[in-house]
């Protein structure tokens, strides 16, 4: 607890009154420089200095400890700073004098309310009037020259909570009670209030009127803040929405529409509220450990607020130090839909314009933007938020878009279809075929779809695997061996250039299909434009691998095809150990293809050979280091995991699937890939594509994945008599009503034996065949005339 | 390319969260006007306003949607200091012709916080029905519902305490190495040190505990954001603050067979201004990150496995103008919503070429 801050001023500070007991109510003299504060065992008066509270008197010094002392509520004199009162919980309500010599300070004791004492007042101009307001729902007027009341109200309700003489009209104070009405009285009229109505809910438990306008706060059990404009009838102007019962409210001085409230469980805090912005404070203090009871600002200040409470301390509060909470509160909100569209609401914050109405203007916001470095100047009230959705526009018109700009002859830096990854998604996942061909087909296939969908690094790496494992049979796959896939590897692998070639662009009008001399020639310039691009990047040693040379075309495409996109890496091909090998390709591409390739010796052990022995030595360029061992498994593992690292489980994974039993050449951990199940099912399913899940969990090796299936499904169903719930034992027997007649068709009357389809709504249904006939003719139940919607 | 549309949302104050289901076919928005709506797409794809309630007595910080598979169900949090659980029901059928009326019915308020709930969040559906919140006195508490069909019993399962005050947290959905692990951050500004902590479920201990502070980041945190599960071998956590943070979070087993986490905390300071949300789409290949210009910015991973801001969306009119960078000519201040699309014009020098 910082006693003191002494760096600055005004600033916060506190003081333990005393570990027995508890403050119940404080009130301020009129210099504002002392402070009283009352509880059950406890009157005392404290000075308010700037580094801390000094005690000035204990009025409870003595040993007459009885229950007259336990203070509900103080208040002090208006225009003498030596007479104070208290209202005590056993109905007395005593007068003191700081003035008086020795320890016993009480100067009078009216002891004439018959119950609880909750609230005294002291009236503004008339030093010795004060009025006392009691359980027992009377108001009590008394003059500190006599030992009498003077006049009593009665209020005619079961209990008066808070009185306030109205700053406003001499002679009239307001009184709430707990039967939700406000009173206002007229001290001379005794017999009669002049104005009364109900304010809230539940019981009012405060209430204060504002400095400046006729405006009356009151604060209830019902958790609200209420407004009155006083001038002629009782009218509501705001209403703030507090979090728990309100216990006091204390308009702020300087500032018209800031009130602090406190209360009475729950919530510690001590709130100020901007009145325009009912639902939350402007403000906050934080400090107390137990429910606040007493709240004052330090006069006209309206940077202290004086605070006590059931912890037994006090505080002075700097308004500087408090927590702003709707600063602190999260200003926006955003959220990425299916589709990659944007929910973003966004706060706006006013500022204050210079003496302009229209703030929408030019010069006004410019103005406001300048200010907007001065703190203050901020509109809290007026703050509220904007939403908007940002929403892709489709693919049609983006690719039109797309066609329009290659027609220029320059590529489109279409950022859209890069973003349109849940379109990629969900196309790829319906037309990526998993069996049903051969392998080096379902590779084509897929890398065309994969090509279609603008990945082409999966495009790249569905070609790999093609050329690595596509020419060989693997069904079943031990036995075909390396003798027969020799003699077709080189037409195999030409086919591939030739693929690839097919898709090298055209963005000079040129077709290059078939012309592989041409395509040789693009990929030379690519690959050197990729070294620019590269900024200086490493330059590896030519390899002698070129397999090389499709992924180079496809490079080429890339490069020329999204430039912008490949500059920022989010094309790229294949993993990056292996991609240093993009610099020039060597001419003897056809023979090359056949070393790289992987000898699909299928026992799992000969995968981690390097290149067999029959590789053609002559194509090793003679100023290469020794050739890194190339594993072409673990090339197309590593492959699959960068797939997979920046988000492409899909193509991973189906890589995987496809492979068949060639998966397990790969040096992919077990855990990985079921998780990778794991996650390619739940990402289908959360995109609603239902069948394709199941086709995937179907084909996984993984026991857990194929468990997904036997879940079972539980069906809730109801009687269609009686329309309560069958209980499912005994089919559709219903217990309730005792019979069996939702097991008939609704159509023709029968029992159903076999198929029985029902609708979810009414619970009516029968032979699937009968209720196809009859719903192609009809929209409504057979038998209730329920809109059943059958598809 | 994206159109804007400016979406009436009639909250009366400032709207906190917005957050999509986990189909992304509904979606919910809370306000500090205490009152919580749900979105649903009409037949022109237009977002309208299906309900609209008073929730809470004080804001609402965020609202949360549970799996699908337990029912259209929300969490929101409040100011209020509480938490609750509300359930969308079929009303009772007027006739037998139309639809039967839906409404949301509040099925429990969690009142266990002395001070306001800052976040609330459901957990993966692998864990059950469970529900995490964070609170400004540094608590958060995980509830579970026992049985789905009762959602009005949530007991508190684990209650841990922080020394630091609450503003986010996140459940990690992905469980490769690393089981039921909880993010939170802190939104404390006075001390310097690290503001987001990890949280999972010892077994031994048979509890919660605290097992990971990420200490590079000791800027106040106003969003965590898990990345979901997309099969990647390590954990992405999204961390708004004054900057955007992407903490990656790998689980490792060292040679005594303790498994423990690695963590490697990259920054991005594109923003230039604090960072308020952090979200991923679903299939964690996009975050977005608002910043309190306004401006809301794309990334993605590229495939030296760095992240890179692709666009940067700003909607105009939305108060104080913001040049994204020196070279984008300034914008003329139309009352109009307009969306401004910012490609990057140049690139740094951060991208390593292979």
């Amino acid at each position: 607890m910082p006693d003191s801050l002494e760096d600055a001023d005004p600033s916060t500070i506190s003081l333990r009154i005393c570990l027995e007991g508890h403050a119940n109510a404080l009130a301020l003299n009129k210099d504002h420089n002392q402070i009283a504060v009352a509880g059950r065992s406890l009157l005392k008066v404290y000075s308010i200095d700037s580094d801390g509270f000094t005690e000035v008197c204990n009025m409870r010094g003595g040993k007459n400890q009885n229950l007259s002392y336990s203070s509900n509520d103080v208040a002090w004199s208006t225009l003498d700073s030596n007479i104070l009162a208290t209202a005590a919980t056993n109905g007395v309500v005593s007068v003191w004098d700081l003035s008086k010599f020795g320890r016993q300070k009480q100067l009078l004791v009216y002891n004439e309310h018959e119950r609880t004492a909750h609230t005294v007042t002291f009236h503004s101009t008339e030093p010795n009037i004060l009025i006392s307001g009691s359980q027992d729902g009377t108001i009590k007027c008394f003059d500190i020259r006599s030992d009498k009341s003077v006049n009593t109200y009665f209020s005619n309700s079961e209990s008066v909570r808070d009185l306030k003489f109205s700053p406003h009209s001499q002679n009239v104070f307001s009184a709430v009670s707990e039967n939700g009405t406000v009173q206002l009285w007229d001290m001379r009229k005794w017999d009669k209030c002049m104005v009364q109505f109900t304010a809230h809910s539940g019981p009012i438990y405060t209430c204060d009127w504002h400095p400046t306008r006729n405006w009356l706060a009151t604060g209830s059990r019902d958790k609200q803040i209420k407004v009155w404009n006083m001038d002629g009838r009782a009218n509501l102007e705001y209403t703030i929405h507090t979090i728990a019962v309100v216990g006091r409210v204390k308009w702020r001085p300087e500032r018209t529409y800031h009130i602090a409230s406190c209360a009475l469980v729950v919530d510690y805090s001590v709130h100020v509220w901007d009145i325009r912005r009912p639902y939350i404070p402007f403000a906050s203090f934080n400090e107390h450990t137990n429910v606040t009871t007493g709240i004052a600002w330090q006069g006209s200040d309206s940077h202290c607020l004086l605070s006590t409470s059931k912890d037994s301390s006090i505080y002075k509060h700097a308004f500087k130090d408090a927590t702003r909470p709707a600063l602190k509160a999260n200003a926006q909100g955003a959220s990425l839909g299916r589709h990659g569209d944007i929910s973003f609401a966004n706060k706006i914050k006013e500022y204050a314009a210079k003496s302009s109405g229209a703030s929408n203007t030019k010069t006004t916001n410019f103005i406001s933007r300048r200010k907007s470095n001065q703190p203050g100047n901020m509109q809290f009230h007026l703050d509220h938020s904007k939403m908007y959705m940002f929403m892709l526009k489709n693919m049609a018109s983006s690719a039109l878009i797309n066609n329009l700009d290659s027609g220029t002859g320059y590529p489109a830096q279409d950022t859209t279809t890069e973003l349109r990854v849940h379109e990629c998604f969900i196309g790829c996942a319906k037309e990526l075929l998993l069996s049903g061909k051969k392998l080096a087909e379902l590779c084509e296939h897929n890398a065309n779809v994969s090509k279609k969908y603008g990945k082409h690094n999966a495009t790249t790496l569905w070609n790999f695997v093609k050329l690595f494992y596509g020419s060989n049979h693997f069904e079943p796959p031990f036995e075909h061996r390396s003798s027969f896939s020799n003699q077709k590897n080189p037409m195999s692998s030409r086919r591939a250039t030739q693929v690839a070639s097919d898709w090298a662009p055209n963005e000079h009008g040129q077709d290059l299909n078939g012309n592989s001399q041409e395509v040789t020639h693009e990929t030379a310039d690519a690959s050197e434009d990729g070294d620019e691009l590269g900024g200086g990047g490493k330059q590896q040693p030519p390899p002698t691998s070129s397999v090389i040379l499709s992924e180079t075309q496809i490079i080429s495409e890339i490069t020329f095809d999204n430039f912008e996109l490949l500059r920022n890496g989010f094309i790229y091909v294949g993993p990056a150990d292996v991609t240093k090998a993009l610099a020039l390709p060597d001419t003897a591409l056809h023979h090359d293809v056949q070393a790289a390739r992987p000898q699909l010796d299928l026992k799992a052990s000969d995968h981690e050979k390097s290149p067999p022995p029959h590789v053609p030595s002559i194509l090793k360029v003679s100023h290469v280091p020794p050739i890194p061992m190339w594993e072409p498994h673990q090339f197309v593992a590593d492959a699959l995991m960068l797939q997979n690292d920046v988000g492409d489980v899909q193509t991973a994974l189906i890589v995987l699937i496809v492979l068949g039993e060639a998966r397990k050449l790969l040096p992919i951990d077990d855990a990985i890939v079921e998780h990778w199940f794991h996650t390619y099912v739940d990402q289908l399913q959360r995109y609603e594509l239902w069948n394709e899940a199941c086709e995937v969990i179907n084909r996984a090796w993984v026991r857990s994945v194929r468990q997904l299936n036997q879940h079972s499904t539980v069906m809730h169903t109801n009687c269609g008599e009686c329309g309560r719930p069958l209980g499912g034992n005994v089919g559709w027997y219903c217990d309730k009503c005792k019979s069996m007649q939702s097991a008939k068709c609704s159509v023709c009357g029968l029992i159903v034996r076999g198929v029985y389809a029902w609708c979810q709504g009414c619970s009516h249904g029968g032979h699937i065949e009968h209720l196809q006939q009859y719903f192609a003719k009809h929209s409504k139940c057979p038998k209730c005339g329920h809109l059943c919607s059958y598809s | 390319m994206f159109d804007v549309e400016p979406i009436i949302a009639d909250h009366k104050d400032v709207i906190h969260d917005v957050v999509f289901d986990y189909y992304g076919r509904r979606m919910a928005t809370c306000s500090s006007d205490q009152t919580v709506k749900i979105w649903d797409e009409d037949e022109h794809g237009r977002w309208q306003v299906t309900s609209s309630w008073k929730a809470h007595s004080g804001s609402i910080w965020r609202v949360s949607w549970a799996n699908p598979e337990f029912g259209q169900v929300i969490a929101t949090c409040s100011f209020d200091r509480t938490a609750s659980v509300w359930e969308e029901v079929m009303g009772d059928k007027v006739s037998t012709t139309s639809a039967p009326t839906r409404r949301w019915v509040r099925r429990t308020t969690l009142v266990d916080s002395r001070t306001s709930v800052t976040d609330v969040e459901f957990a993966p559906k692998y864990l059950g029905l469970l529900l995490a919140t964070a609170s400004a006195d540094g608590i958060i508490r995980i509830y579970e519902a026992p049985d789905i069909m009762n959602l009005s019993q949530w007991p508190v399962q684990h209650e841990i305490a922080n020394k630091l005050s609450l503003s986010c947290l996140s459940w990690n959905t992905s469980t490769y190495m690393v089981a039921q692990l909880l993010a939170a951050g802190s939104d404390e500004s006075a001390t310097p040190t690290g503001k987001v902590f990890l949280f999972a479920y010892i077994e031994n201990a048979r509890k919660c505990v605290k097992i990971e502070t990420v200490n590079d980041i000791t800027d106040p945190v106003t969003d965590v954001a898990f990345a979901p599960n997309a099969g990647r071998t390590f954990h992405m956590l999204a961390v708004a603050s004054k900057d955007l943070y992407i903490v990656k979070i790998r689980g490792v087993t060292d040679a005594t067979g303790n498994s423990k986490l690695e963590l490697e905390t990259l920054k991005f300071s594109e923003h230039n201004c604090p960072v308020w949300r952090v979200c991923w789409n679903m299939l964690a290949t996009m975050l977005i990150s608002t910043g309190d210009d306004g401006c809301v910015r794309i990334w993605r991973m590229n495939y030296t496995r760095q992240w890179k801001c692709a666009a940067v969306l700003k909607a105009e009119g939305s108060g104080p103008t913001y040049e994204p960078n020196p070279t984008t000519p300034t914008l003329a201040t139309t009352a109009s919503a307009t969306a401004k699309f910012y490609k990057k014009g140049t690139i740094g020098n951060q991208v390593p070429w292979h």
